[in-house]
């Protein structure tokens, strides 16, 4: 990973956006860090979801966590304190790094 | 041998899967894989160059993709291309930009391929000036709009204004010194409260619709799904989606033809647009060129996903 953490101190005022900052919302649905595997279909090339202690197969959508299923905007968890980035924006998980 | 669609996609997006059963269903193969995720390791990229244009492949680890042969590209929501944590700082930076330059560079530029959409008109399509300015163009209504770091111009903006939002230009998570993930909701403000340091960044602030409720359209060539969105206590409507209830609508067409000119202006087959309603008038707030849909309820998905297909089996040459 990049080091996302800078030591030095600002030497400006954050800008007035960043005060407008908001948790994602917990949505029905979410069930935390629960786990599950993916992988493709070699024929079909669709995701194929199981239970990782199991091994069983979950319905895509069912299993908590998935970055896009239920919703455009899926929270990282419920009070946005999990440690990987929400993916990509919300509604909007694309493919670019901005320039 | 049929001509497999290309499906450019994360491996965890069910949105994908629906549209790809429907073409399974239908009999047409497709090849599937994450550029930022799987590649170098588990994609092996040849493409050569020469007078006739570009041929070559790609192997995935369950399909060869010949270059020459795609029959369309469904471009949805794949991995950005991120440096590998297992080199230095550098060679990682430096490969994962070849990888995005190159890799990319090649998956944009498939030749006679039809995209649904193609990543650099979803690129371009992303900023909200240009959706502003191209709705306004196409004869959509649009509520009066502001982006600065002026202190004063938003006092100005705000007095002309019956309520004023505050969006983001551009939705990015956002770290909290104490490790929590934020980011920016639409959301209506009291112009008092904006300092001097707005001068430090681009804001955009929009005149607040009173609006009787929300309508997300999503266009797949020329099929329309108006859904109307109910039910949200706040403005921004993916606050609440426990509250939120949908109806498919009928669009005027007006509006709809106002909708094609966009996607046509911006070389976009595929757009989510968003709208308040206010009396009888669609207000246009913005057009995501890769918008979600797979949450409505069923069975718009179903036909949404049905229609993609649809566009994609049909598709030839250029989008």
């Amino acid at each position: 990973m990049q080091a996302t953490h800078d030591p030095s101190p600002s030497t400006r005022p954050r800008p007035w956006g960043v005060s407008r900052m908001a948790p994602f919302p917990k949505q029905s649905g979410d069930s935390g860090d629960a786990l599950y595997r993916v992988h493709l279909d070699p024929v079909k090339q669709t995701g194929v979801y199981t239970d990782p202690i199991t091994h069983q197969p979950i319905e895509a959508g069912k299993h908590g966590t998935s970055k896009q299923k239920a919703s455009p905007t899926a929270p990282p968890g419920g009070d946005g304190s999990s440690a990987s980035a929400p993916t990509g924006q919300p509604d909007s998980t694309q493919d670019w790094v901005q320039d | 041998m049929t001509a497999p669609v290309l499906a450019v996609a994360c491996l965890d997006d069910p949105t994908t899967d629906l549209v790809l059963d429907e073409l399974h269903g239908r009999g047409i193969p497709v090849v599937r894989f994450d550029p930022g995720a799987d590649f170098p390791d588990e994609i092996a990229l040849s493409a050569h160059f020469d007078g006739s244009g570009m041929t070559g492949s790609i192997d995935t680890p369950t399909h060869r993709l010949d270059l020459s042969g795609v029959r369309a590209v469904y471009w949805r929501q794949p991995t950005p291309y991120r440096p590998s944590p297992d080199l230095d700082t550098s060679s990682a930076s430096w490969a994962a930009e070849q990888a995005r330059y190159g890799l990319g560079g090649v998956l944009a530029a498939l030749p006679g391929t039809f995209y649904l959409n193609h990543p650099f008109r979803n690129r371009d399509a992303e900023y909200k000036p240009l959706q502003l300015a191209t709705a306004a163009a196409c004869g959509l209504a649009i509520p009066r709009t502001l982006i600065t770091n002026r202190q004063d111009s938003v006092r100005r903006f705000a007095s002309r204004s019956d309520g004023t939002v505050f969006k983001p230009l551009w939705s990015t998570p956002f770290k909290t010194d104490n490790g929590k993930w934020r980011t920016i909701w639409a959301h209506p403000i009291d112009p008092e409260e904006v300092d001097g340091t707005v001068t430090g960044a681009a804001h955009l602030f929009q005149e607040q619709v009173k609006k009787a409720a929300d309508v997300r359209v999503t266009m797949v060539g020329d099929h329309v799904f108006p859904v109307r969105i109910d039910g949200s206590p706040a403005l921004d409507w993916r606050l609440h989606y426990d509250s939120l209830s949908y109806q498919l609508i009928e669009a005027t067409p007006a509006v709809v033809k106002s909708m094609r000119a966009y996607l046509d202006r911006l070389g976009l087959v595929f757009g989510a647009f968003d709208f308040c309603l206010f009396g009888d008038e669609w207000v246009f707030l913005e057009c995501n060129p890769n918008g979600q849909w797979a949450w409505f309820d069923d069975p718009i998905p179903q036909q949404i996903a049905g229609a993609i297909a649809d566009v994609l089996i049909r598709a030839k040459g250029e989008s």
